[in-house]
Order: C-alpha cells, then structure tokens, then sequence
C-alpha cells in the first residue's frame, strides 16, 4: 500500500479576479520530504502555503492535510489543525510590539497547553537550537534579519510542528548566513522528524536543502523530482531557471508579455 | 464579522477569557490613564469658554447664577461623552488602527492566524472592553474638569465663589442625566473600538493603506459618534424630556 501524503494538492486553481495565479496544481508532499518549490518572483509559491495553511481556498481543487480538506474545516477545527504547522514568514513576521520571549511564548500560553516553567524550558530549548540564546528580552527591533530568521524559526518549533513552511529563508541575507539558515533548517527538520516546504528561488539553497523539488511556471508544476533530476533536466525552462541564463524560453516569454 | 463570532463562540466554548488579561490592562492603561491629561485639559477650557460666553449673556438678564445649573446639565449629560469620544477617537482611534494596520501590512496578523489563535482574543477584545469601560470613567474625568474651568471663571468674572457654584452644580445634577451621559460614553467607545479595530484588520497596501486607514478611522469615528449622539437625544427626548 503506498504511503498516505501529509499534504495533497489536487488540481488547484486559485485566481485573483480574472488572473490564474495557480492553474491546476497538483503536488504530493510526505512524511519527512524537504520540498523546495522552485520559481520566479511572483510565480505563486507564497500563495501555495497561505494554500496550505488554509488563510486562502481554492478556487477550484483540493488541499488536502492527510485525509482532511482544509476549506472544509470550521474554524476552530481548522485553528487546531494550524497548530501542528510551523510557518517562517520571508520578512520574519515577529510581533514587533514583544520582545523575542513574548514572542516565543504566545502561542504556548494562547492554547494553554503548559504551565510557565515548561514554557520558560522550551523557549530556551529552542533558542538554543537556533544560536540565539541570551536573547530572550530583546525587542525584534533590536535583531538583525539573519537573527529575526532564526527567532521566527524558534517560534515556528515551539509548538513541534510536524510539518514547517518556509516562505523564503534566504531572502535578503548575505550568502554566509543564509548557509547558516539553510544549515538550522536541514539540521531541525531532521532532528525534529518534521516535514518541511521550503519555497525560494535562490538555487544554492535550494540544492542544499532539499530531498525533492517541484518548479512552478505559470500557475502549473512543470517538474518535479530529486535534485540530480533537476540538475540533468531536459526542460528548457528548468535548465534555464537553475543555470540562470539570460537567454532561453523564460525570458522570451517575458518579452512577449511585455510587447 | 463571521471569522470574530465565530472565533468568539469557539473561546466561550472552551471556557476560556474572550480577551488576555495581560493584553486587557496594558490596553487600559494607555487609552485610559494616558488619556487623562488630554481629556483634563480639552474639558477645563471648552467648560471655562462656555461659562464665560454664556454668563455674559445670563448677566444682561441678572440671571448669571443660572451658569453652574447650565454647564453641570450640558456636560453630564452631553459634552462630557461627546468630548471624550472626539478625543479618543483621534487619539485612541487612530492609534489602534495604526497599530493593527502596520501588523496587517507586515503579515504579524497572518502570522498570529498561522498559529492558530485568531486576532480577536489577542489583539481585538482588550482594545474593546478597555475603550468601552474607560469612556465612562474618562467622561467622567471630562465633566469634573469643564465644572473646575467654569467655577474658576464663574468666580473672576462674575463674582461667583466656588462654594455656592459647586453647591449649585450639586442641586441641579440628576442620576437620570448621569446614567444617560455615562451610557452614552460606553456605547461611543464600543463604536470607536469597533471601528478602529475594522478599519486596521482590513488594511490593504503598504504604509498609503495605513495612512489612509488612519484618516477614515478618525473621521467615520467622530462622524458616528456625532450621528449617534443626536439619534440619541431625540430618542430619548421624545421618549422622556
């Protein structure tokens, strides 16, 4: 019998007005996969996990986490479902109002799952796993967005997600600590036994990180597959976006969307 | 609305606090003890301004003893709330839909969804019950002030000492007219509250959206405190003058 995928999505379409942003989406994520969605900025990768955390519904199709349909849940159903996913926003999206304790602790105390001390334990477990230590009282304010990174993703374990969305990690950080955070996201997943999706399109990242990638173009997954597939693909639009040539059928059909 | 009802019943379902303690008195604290000294000042002058104007006229009458009975009515019963929700919805208002617009732009508010808390315990309930409950205590405050204001011009300009004032004031005051007046006052913070916190909630664009959020809270605020104001007079005239 072959195994039941944590997320599932079946032919989804989303559109924004009259605009397809996902076209008929179909992607299988499993127990443990590092999937990197590959694709160009403003392709509809963020829009796949707000898809997946179920802050947007399809217009069409199915998102499935294991055999539950997300826009088919009631609210409170669907709150407790987001409590087992982990998200890390590309801007870090920490409450600017708290300091990084706060921050940690609020969904903790939110749910009410544990007492002060067991919550006090975890933020310093999970600061620690991410190299912040010591910075429990500082203002986000006050981090750098390396440091604002690894905080997000600190929050992100606190309530030990089995499956954490990660919506451009590297993004505007210099190519040294966005080793450091493809490192923390290979080196968690795999300790914390959690599924992760990792949406970016920096390829030095995505070739770290992952076990599997899919490559969005135009609202449709053109390809999917290992790493050594993607490297050795014969789709002119994969080898393009992965040696980042200036000339090849993305940027044509760039051109003749500008004419 | 459907998302806050529906995540309003989901907390009352499982027994817990509609709003976070911690969240509720840091909120009280600023809408209510910093809007001390704004409220305290606006009300000293416009109920000194008022005595003044309003006791030269009575005095070309000889009736300038009328001044106390005059503004202790129009204050408790009308410009202390009135006032009060002017102030709060520029000050407090603007605030909270500043605050809950820049979370919106920056994805705090999508991230606080994410883990499955739903903005309304957090962020929208404390803001509510600590303007709903302070507009009261802050009318109040208004009416104390506008009485201190006039006294003190009542006793400089028309030789009316402080004692026979407040005595006055004390003689005319009726609890109707104070349960109307502090009724009122909850009911505007609800209404500021509430707009406050829609206009934030659904901001769109980035700092333009905010800045426009801002402007709309402020004036669909004072406008609806305004309209609502004088639905209520004339309600409430006609009912029992």
């Amino acid at each position: 019998m072959s195994e039941t995928p944590l997320i599932q999505l079946e032919n989804v379409v989303l559109k924004f007005g009259e605009k397809a942003v996902l076209d008929g989406i179909n992607l299988r994520i499993f127990h443990k996969d590092r999937l990197v969605i590959l694709g160009q900025s403003g392709g509809g990768k963020s829009t796949m996990l707000r898809l997946i955390l179920g802050i947007l519904k399809p217009t069409s199709g199915k998102v499935r986490y294991k055999h539950l349909q997300m826009h088919k849940l009631s609210r409170s159903k669907l709150n407790l479902l987001r409590t087992r996913i982990g998200m890390v926003y590309q801007n870090s999206a920490l409450i600017s109002s708290m300091t990084v304790r706060e921050n940690l602790a609020l969904p903790v105390e939110e749910l009410g799952r544990k007492n002060r001390t067991e919550i006090e334990h975890l933020i310093s477990k999970n600061l620690e796993a991410v190299g912040m230590e010591g910075t429990e009282d500082k203002m986000p304010s006050e981090l750098s967005g390396g440091m604002k990174k690894r905080v997000s993703l600190a929050r992100a374990l606190m309530l030990q997600p089995e499956l954490i969305l990660f919506d451009e990690p590297s993004a505007g950080l210099d190519p040294v600590i966005s080793s450091v955070i493809d490192e923390l996201i290979i080196g968690l997943t795999e300790r914390t036994h959690a599924t992760s999706v990792i949406v970016t399109h920096e390829m030095d990242s995505a070739f770290r990180i992952a076990t599997r990638l899919a490559m969005l173009y135009q609202g449709r997954i053109i390809e999917e597959g290992s790493p050594e597939n993607f490297r050795n693909s014969s789709n002119s639009i994969v080898r393009q976006f992965v040696t980042g040539t200036t000339e090849g059928p993305m940027t044509e059909t760039l051109v003749h969307a500008d004419l | 609305m459907f998302n806050t009802a529906e995540e309003l019943g989901d907390n009352l379902r499982r027994g817990r606090m509609p709003f976070r303690l911690s969240m509720l008195f840091a909120q009280a604290d600023r809408t209510g003890v910093d809007s001390v000294p704004l409220v305290s000042m606006v009300s000293f002058f416009l109920g000194l301004t008022m005595a003044l104007l309003t006791g030269y006229q009575l005095e070309k009458f000889g009736t300038e003893r009328l001044v106390p009975t005059l503004i202790s009515i129009a204050f408790t019963r009308e410009l202390g709330p009135l006032l009060t929700g002017i102030v709060l919805a520029a000050r407090i208002g603007a605030a909270y839909t500043a605050e809950l617009g820049t979370m919106q732009v920056s994805e705090e508010i999508e991230a606080i969804e994410s883990m499955g808390i739903g903005p309304l315990r957090f962020l929208v309930a404390p803001r509510l019950v600590a303007i709903s409950f302070l507009m009261p205590c802050l009318s109040v405050i208004s009416c104390i002030s506008a009485l201190i204001g006039s006294a003190l011009i009542s006793w400089i300009s028309f030789s009316l000492v402080p004692a026979a004032y407040f005595d006055a004031v004390l003689a005319s005051l009726i609890v109707k007219d104070i349960v109307i007046g502090l009724f009122k006052a909850m009911f505007f913070g609800l209404l500021i509250g509430l707009i406050a916190c829609y206009q934030g909630l659904t901001v769109t664009g980035g700092a333009d959206g905010v800045g426009r959020a801002t402007t709309d809270s402020v004036v669909i605020s004072i406008t609806t405190v305004i309209g609502f104001d004088t639905l209520f007079n004339l309600i409430v005239t006609n009912m029992s003058p």
